[in-house]
């Protein structure tokens, strides 16, 4: 009887031992399977937060580099008047280049786990909140934010898979003052006073002595031109600064290119200057000179009369110039606040703003030319005016025979 | 009288036996394996990590306002210190990121990427490795991938 009861326990305990011991191997099982498919999926949706994260760094680095070719485009502010870029078309275009950069960025996202199986959808527009009204208040001077929409994730590891949006909302940007120098530089065009010297410049009668400067040649070859238009320059930087009045931000201005023009004008031209009509903002294309008083001086003989002792000498006006002058100017303001996150030596990863600055005027009736003769005047000169002064304007006596074409 | 002694005493055997057996089963049996117990150990390892990345994404740099991925991507680009710009002339990238998982991990992480590593020597084997994706801000919008490690003391 004692025999068999050890041998049932002994039976017992193998049972129960064998029994435990499977309930382990289940359980570890159990356990390893449970924790390595936690750990897929948790590997799955951390591959889904760093994308995410990389995306919003990403899309940062994408409106600056944005920002930053914008600004470097040298748009046109100022035309003969102010004339800054459209606001939709500008933020249209920034929106665009920041898009084309995410999507380089995003395209590059790889892992290394071979069982990973990751599709990133582009993004199909971004979207500054930015309000043109709100913008010159100084509303986004410091931080401004941006959205991305239509990105999406594909993930797929092992047997799981998910799909996730990768639209990122209001990131908000900071450490980039692009909106206050654009704001700062609208500001400015609107209001410029400094190239309003230039008329008066161009009755300089030291300019009538220039020469032609054509386009890319070097515009000091008409001294007292460049020297007003310097000066020009010079208030246009005094008014930015003004504008800004910021520590941090300096401007200068520079003459990129002239164009002078002198040609033949009417001798009936009164003195007017206006705008360069009929031309491009800036362009190398002449209008075609037109014959004015050039070529036939008989026809533009003003009559003047002095007296000497022994002969009368006729003071007379032939002819009068048209000055056409244009010049494009770039304005540069460089914010040292920040350094942006371009690939460049630290100057040159400040935000560098330049805007193109054109001015094209003509003056016409300048450049009075005379000729004195002993010949007796026309009585049907086109020309009114004189000079004044030796030999003097005298009176011009009614019905004068018309005067032989000067010798030469 | 002899028989029933040595009865007893193999009684007591037996129940000790089987008492040792449950023991051990209770504690196999709730104690995970030594393979399992070294995957949860990689699996809280890569979670602490990965805490830590998100963090790399989305702190700020003390000073400057930028998260410590994009000023890894300056200075990758642009050399250390970063010049961040008069207002806030110079940041040492290398000593921002290292006390950033310091603060995380002690003196058990290591980070490269290219030829730089900074923190403390990876041992041979026995760390947990997290990718960490870098924009980079060159001219033609380059990602950089850099690696961290982590493992126990």
């Amino acid at each position: 009887m004692s025999g068999q009861t050890s041998i049932i326990i002994i039976v017992g305990i193998v049972a129960a031992s064998i029994v435990l011991w499977m309930l382990n191997t289940y359980n570890q099982f159990s356990l390893k399977t449970r924790t390595v498919s936690s750990s897929e999926i948790d590997k799955i949706n951390s591959y889904v937060d760093i994308i995410k994260s990389f995306s919003r760094n990403a899309l940062q680095l994408s409106v600056h580099k944005a920002l930053s070719f914008d600004a470097s485009r040298s748009r046109t502010f100022y035309c003969n008047q102010p004339s800054p870029p459209n606001f939709r078309i500008l933020l249209h275009d920034i929106e665009i280049l920041t898009n084309t950069t995410f999507n380089e960025y995003l395209q590059q996202v790889k892992f290394d786990d071979p069982n990973l199986n990751l599709e990133i959808s582009k993004s199909t527009c971004i979207s500054f909140d930015i309000n043109e009204n709100d913008l010159m208040s100084g509303k986004y001077n410091e931080e401004f934010n941006v959205s991305e929409y239509g990105s999406q994730i594909k993930i797929k590891y092992g047997d799981n898979f998910i799909q996730e949006s990768n639209e990122i909302k209001d990131e908000t940007i900071v450490r980039n003052r692009f909106w206050l120098i654009y704001s700062g530089f609208k500001r400015w065009a609107e209001t410029t006073r400094a190239f309003e010297n230039i008329c008066g410049c161009l009755q300089d009668s030291s300019i009538c002595g220039c020469q032609n400067i054509q386009c890319n040649s070097n515009c000091e070859n008409c001294r007292p031109l460049y020297l007003c238009t310097r000066e020009s320059i010079l208030n246009g930087v005094k008014e930015l600064d003004q504008i800004f009045n910021d520590e941090f931000i300096e401007c200068e201005g520079r003459l990129e290119n002239c164009v002078l023009n002198i040609e033949d004008s009417s001798c009936k031209d009164e003195i007017s200057c206006g705008g360069w009509v009929n031309e491009d903002c800036f362009s190398c294309e002449f209008d075609n000179e037109e014959d004015l008083c050039a070529g036939n001086l008989l026809h533009g003989l003003a009559r003047a009369q002095t007296v000497t002792t022994t002969i009368t000498q006729w003071n007379c006006l032939v002819s009068k110039k048209t000055i056409k002058y244009k010049a494009k100017i770039t304005f540069t303001c460089v914010d040292k606040k920040y350094a942006l996150p371009l690939e460049a030596s630290p100057e040159a990863q400040n935000l560098i703003y330049k805007v193109t600055a054109y001015f094209a005027n003509e003056i016409r009736g300048v450049c009075p030319g005379y000729i004195t003769t002993t010949n007796p005047p026309p009585n049907n000169c086109g020309c009114a005016a004189a000079p004044p002064g030796p030999p003097g304007p005298p009176e011009i006596p009614p019905g004068s025979p018309e005067p032989p074409p000067p010798k030469g | 009288m002899k028989g029933q002694t040595s009865e007893i005493i193999n009684l007591i055997i037996l129940v000790v036996i089987v008492l040792v057996v449950f023991l051990i089963s209770y504690f196999m049996i709730s104690s995970p394996q030594k393979s399992t117990q070294k995957l949860i150990e990689a699996h809280s390892r890569y979670e602490a990590a990965k805490k830590a990345v998100y963090g790399f994404y989305y702190t700020k740099v003390p000073g400057v306002s930028t998260s410590y991925v994009v000023l890894l991507g300056y200075r990758l680009v642009n050399g250390n210190p970063v010049y961040f710009g008069d207002y806030y002339p110079f940041v040492d990238c290398d000593k921002m990121v290292t006390q950033y998982f310091s603060e995380y991990f002690g003196n058990s992480w290591g980070f490269e990427v290219r030829d730089i590593y900074l923190g403390f020597k990876k041992p041979s084997e026995g760390y947990q490795a997290i990718e960490i994706l870098i924009p980079l801000p060159s001219q033609n919008n380059k990602v950089e991938k850099g690696y961290l490690y982590v493992w126990s003391n």
